[in-house]
């Protein structure tokens, strides 16, 4: 170990041409721990049965088709069944409050992608963000949000109950954190800018 | 050195935008911003995280109170708890709670009710906290308002104020705190084991800082600071680890910054300030579950330079530092590079250099080195106070600010063995087997002596297999009956990789008892068994 101070100083430097040319040849070395997805999405297609007399699909029916998907991709990012954590322990979310926000007209047969996310978790509550947004090309323009809280229940009993452990556990791995607006106007405009930003 | 780290560009920049004073204003703010004098970060992500703290604390004392529903005689004042603390408005209500809480004094019956009142006098406190915590990072403290303080009680208020007044030596020498440890060989064979400071370098860089700026901000009581320390323990438990390893790391984080300032700093530390930073440190060390750890600054720094003293030049050492260097240096610009590293070795202390087998730095280079940095300490004194919150800067790895559980890692080291469970035919592999610490035992807390390790269910696994793993590729040695893969650490074991290699297929333990091994050695081995082998040694005489 006698180099000089510029031998050592060169040598470092050359390892670092070494890594970049290493990493330019394999990418892999630049990914980072995989940890389950935060906005898992699925795609649906409107029925006419979703629409009423009008032609419009009324904001319940919105709902209850984020609702639908939430419960898909619990199960399919997270393994989370809730039917059968209902049979388990007769207990499930029961949504106690709805925020729903119509940004743009949804057309029966349209194709649609529902992006859904857990804010925040609490010993026995959730808050859960459900973005419909459009397919297609202009897949970041942003159609409709809700917020949904929820409490989970035992049923038979209407009690709210404290999450078992592993669910606990899996809601402080995916949740986000609450958003900075505390209104949903405010919230729509955000992501309005960051869907169209990151488009 | 061939340049000054800042003079240069900013000489080139006014002749280039001589003209148009706006945008030389943009690109010098954008210069310093790179020297995280002025760091990027939304006023939303600030705001977001602070909103966050708050719901959680409102969440958190809600269940409390929610669970006292079942003990507590009167409901009334509960249900005015539980409507008080609503997390939906995200807003802590001082307000409501003060009331109910003289209410609650006001009540006849109010000794029925003191559990409540300590939920709700709890919940005041934790937001009195990080109200005042919020304040010093919004508005960094000077040191003239750090006076009165006491070390110990508001340590993490005058680390807030440290990180804040040197940021610009804590990016430049922030990586020597993590990489001298790597002077202790057996701390050095197990950072490379587990593959995460070799492959991931900036990654394992980026979450070790993050992890502990989000306990030292936020606090330990926190959300965030809560988390971290979780994960810090998670990742750690999955591991027999010496305590006195811990212990050695930890204090590098507490002392080296005293090595630097005293040659580098743009002023020195006030006594404050290092009791301070000292205290915070043994606070975090003791979440961290470390033994031996005391609130006496001068014993502590004995006993960290007893041990760095200790340290022998060794390749080894040389070849972790370049490696490590040379994979954090990668994200820069490269024009940036040569300058950073001289930075970085001038600033490396004699022990550290030493190790490494370098020689000292040129007059020049030093010289150069403590102008510039004076020079960016001072411009920085000059700026008006900005929020400094590095938990919630950007990086290469999270360019929109980290999320605690984003930190860290997840599972066992890709590169640390696993029970070979394939070799057992007469064995069913447990469950936790398949889990994501292979069976090994998980929340391990730091190992003080041998007897302390975790027996394992493990495999019987044939001499005749063992025989086979004989190769640099796939090395096994039988150490007292235990199969022990050393293939991860051939490079790393400070003996050099031919005795290991010599025993590799072979029973290696009168040679490994002869050498000697230190009991951090022989805890830190028990992470690399693989199964128990099974009956005698074909290579034994036997004695029929």
């Amino acid at each position: 170990m006698t180099d000089t101070w510029q031998e050592v100083h060169h040598g470092v430097l050359e390892q670092v041409r070494g890594y970049e040319r290493a990493r330019a040849r394999n990418a892999s070395l630049h990914n980072t721990d995989p940890v389950p997805p935060r906005e898992p999405e699925t795609s649906e297609r409107l029925g006419l049965a979703d629409v009423d007399f009008t032609g419009q699909v009324p904001a319940a029916r919105i709902l209850e088709r984020i609702e639908h998907a939430r419960a898909l991709q619990l199960a399919s990012a997270y393994g989370l069944d809730l039917a059968a954590e209902l049979r388990r322990g007769g207990c499930t979310w029961q949504p106690h409050s709805h925020e729903l926000l119509l940004l743009r007209p949804l057309r029966p047969l349209e194709e649609l992608r529902l992006r859904t996310r857990l804010l925040l978790a609490g010993p026995d509550s959730v808050w859960v963000e459900g973005l419909v947004l459009e397919a297609g090309p202009k897949g970041h323009v942003l159609k409709a949000i809700s917020w949904t809280r929820s409490r989970w229940l035992q049923l038979a009993s209407g009690r709210p109950t404290a999450h078992p452990e592993r669910i606990a556990a899996l809601l402080q791995q995916i949740a986000v954190g609450a958003p900075a607006q505390a209104r949903l106007e405010d919230r729509a405009e955000a992501l309005r800018f960051e869907l169209g930003r990151r488009a | 050195m061939d340049g000054m780290f800042i003079a240069d560009p900013i000489v080139a920049l006014v002749q280039q935008h001589a003209d148009d004073p706006r945008e030389l204003r943009r690109q010098l703010e954008a210069l310093l911003g790179a020297a995280l004098l002025v760091p990027e970060l939304p006023t939303e992500r600030i705001l977001a995280a602070v909103k966050e703290e708050l719901v959680h604390l409102c969440e958190e004392a809600r269940g409390r109170v929610a669970r006292l529903a079942r003990r507590e005689a009167h409901r009334g004042f509960i249900v005015r708890a539980l409507a008080a603390l609503d997390p939906g408005t995200c807003v802590y209500p001082r307000a409501e709670v003060e009331a109910l809480l003289l209410a609650l004094d006001a009540a006849p019956e109010r000794s029925d009710l003191g559990e409540l009142r300590a939920v709700l006098i709890d919940a005041g406190e934790r937001h009195r906290e990080l109200e005042r915590r919020v304040a010093a990072m919004l508005r960094p403290p000077e040191p003239d308002e750090l006076a009165g303080l006491d070390p110990q009680r508001d340590s993490a208020i005058i680390h807030l104020a440290v990180t804040y007044h040197f940021r610009s030596e804590r990016v430049f020498f922030g990586a020597l705190e993590e990489m001298r440890p790597l002077i202790a060989p057996q701390a050095n064979l197990f950072f490379f084991s587990t593959g995460e400071f070799g492959l991931r370098t900036y990654k394992r860089f980026i979450d070790t800082v993050l992890l502990f700026d989000n306990i030292h901000q936020w606090g330990p009581e926190s959300r965030r600071g809560r988390a971290a320390v979780a994960r810090i323990n998670q990742i750690h438990g999955r591991y027999s680890l010496p305590n006195d390893a811990f212990k050695w790391v930890l204090l590098n984080l507490v002392f080296v910054p005293e090595l630097w300032n005293a040659r580098l700093g743009w002023r020195p530390f006030t006594e404050l300030e290092r009791l301070g930073w000292f205290h915070e440190h043994i606070r975090v060390g003791r979440l961290m579950r470390i033994q031996g750890l005391t609130d006496d600054i001068d014993e502590m720094r004995r006993w960290w330079h007893a041990a760095s003293a200790a340290a022998k030049p060794s390749e080894i050492t040389r070849a972790s530092f370049e490696k490590l260097t040379a994979q954090l240096m990668e994200p820069l610009p490269e024009p940036l590079r040569p300058h950073w590293l001289t930075a970085l070795m001038v600033g490396m202390d004699d022990d550290f250099r030493r190790a490494c087998g370098y020689p000292d730095p040129p007059p020049a280079s030093l010289q150069l080195v403590r102008e510039t940095l004076g020079a960016i300490g001072r411009l920085g004194a000059l700026l008006p106070r900005a929020p400094w919150i590095r938990s919630l800067h950007s990086s290469p790895v999270y360019p929109h600010g980290a999320r605690v559980d984003e930190l860290g890692v997840y599972r066992r080291g890709y590169t640390m063995p696993r029970p070979a469970w394939s070799h057992d035919p007469a064995a069913t592999p447990p469950p936790e087997a398949h889990g994501k610490n292979h069976g090994y035992p998980e929340g391990l807390p730091p190992t003080q002596h041998l007897d302390e390790i975790p027996e394992l269910p493990l495999p019987a696994i044939p001499w005749s297999e063992v025989a086979r793993h004989n190769s640099p590729e796939s090395a096994w040695i039988v150490v007292r009956g235990d199969v022990i893969d050393v293939s991860a650490f051939l490079a790393m074991h400070p003996g050099g990789r031919k005795p290991l290699l010599q025993f590799a297929g072979k029973d290696a333990t009168r040679a490994f008892e002869r050498v000697g091994h230190s009991e951090a050695a022989q805890i830190l081995m028990s992470n690399f068994r693989v199964g128990r082998v099974a009956g005698p040694d074909p290579a034994e005489p036997t004695h029929d």
